[in-house]
């Protein structure tokens, strides 16, 4: 059927390229103060950092898990005075071996015979 | 350098594709084009990658993107490198693309005339508006529909036209051709699509061209 001459021969491409014109750029130096400025007033909108975030030097490593896999496991609940609680937690950041590890240690080399 | 960022805080907008096809129909011309990759996605870098593998032509430079906070250096060394910069963003809400914005002397805001897209849009909207102000510079927008239909406006389309209330739309919208989608196939460039085996390559051509026309119309001096 025929498009009695009101088709859409326009939609083919000719192939002529258009010319280049001359562009102006109106950008200018952003202050430092003005950009951290627009970068607040983009977190207000909802367009915070999305970095991953570095790791910190201040920031303890986890703690190694040690043998866990190779055994048997169990857990137990400690109520005591929280001085010493708090000395015994202390203590395994500073060295960073779980408490278990510190157990076994604190018990001495004959301590696990009953296992 | 004329800068132009493609920016909506949503995902799959098509801010690649048109950010593509603006690239290469301005190389075409003879402009010296470079384009920041800077879509986690990396679909650009990986279409210049097969280009590469296959010893094709690249019409113009893409480029790594860069972190946060290497930007405006990247944006400060292609100052003299390139006569055109485009900036295909990521679809999130990051502060990337704040800082790509405070760069730019236009933002294109691509999305499909639907609701969800709107909305999304608008919020790059209320962005580019509020950068604007707090560089104290006018940085131009402008919203650019994609995926329309061909034949009619959708119902959703014209709502969205009706609510647009003086937000600035570019006057061609990019019609959903497969042709757009078929150039990362193969990482082919739209000139190359053969048209014996992609559909309406041709009228996919005109409508990237007039994309291009109206983005140049906005930035002339």
């Amino acid at each position: 059927m025929g498009n009695y001459g009101f088709g859409d021969d326009d939609d083919t491409d000719s192939g002529s390229e258009p010319t280049k014109i001359p562009l102006k750029s109106n950008r200018k130096t952003v202050a430092p103060e003005k950009l951290q400025e627009a970068a607040e007033g983009g977190a207000d909108l909802g367009f915070v950092s999305r970095e991953p975030k570095k790791p910190s030097a201040a920031k303890k490593p986890p703690r190694r898990a040690g043998r866990r896999q190779t055994e048997a496991q169990d857990k137990f609940l400690v109520t005591g005075p929280k001085r010493v609680l708090d000395a015994f937690k202390a203590r395994c950041d500073e060295q960073n071996v779980p408490y278990w590890r510190m157990l076994e240690e604190l018990m001495g080399p004959d301590g696990d015979e009953q296992t | 350098m004329i800068s132009i960022s493609f920016v909506n805080p949503k995902g799959g907008t098509g801010k690649t594709t048109s950010c593509f096809l603006l690239a290469e129909q301005l190389a075409k011309m003879d402009y010296k084009v470079a384009v920041f990759d800077c879509d986690p996605n990396n679909n650009l870098v990986n279409w210049r990658d097969r280009r590469k593998e296959k010893d094709a032509e690249l019409p113009f430079e893409v480029v790594d993107g860069p972190a946060e906070d290497e930007l405006l250096d990247l944006v400060a060394a292609y100052e003299d490198k390139c006569e055109v910069l485009l900036m295909d963003m990521e679809g999130t809400a990051s502060q990337i693309v704040t800082f790509a914005m405070s760069q730019s002397d236009l933002c294109i805001i691509p999305f499909e005339p639907t609701p969800m897209e709107t909305r999304q849009a608008s919020r790059a909207v209320k962005l580019v508006q509020r950068t604007s102000k707090m560089i104290n510079r006018e940085i131009k927008y402008s919203l650019l529909m994609v995926r329309t239909n061909a034949a009619f406006q959708t119902n959703d389309e014209k709502d969205v036209r009706a609510a647009l209330n003086g937000v600035p739309v570019l006057d061609t919208a990019l019609v959903r051709r497969a042709a757009y989608t078929r150039i990362f196939r193969d990482a082919d460039l739209l000139a190359e699509l053969d048209s014996a085996k992609v559909s309406n390559v041709g009228k996919a051509t005109v409508n990237a061209k007039a994309f291009a026309m109206n983005t140049l119309e906005l930035l002339k001096g």
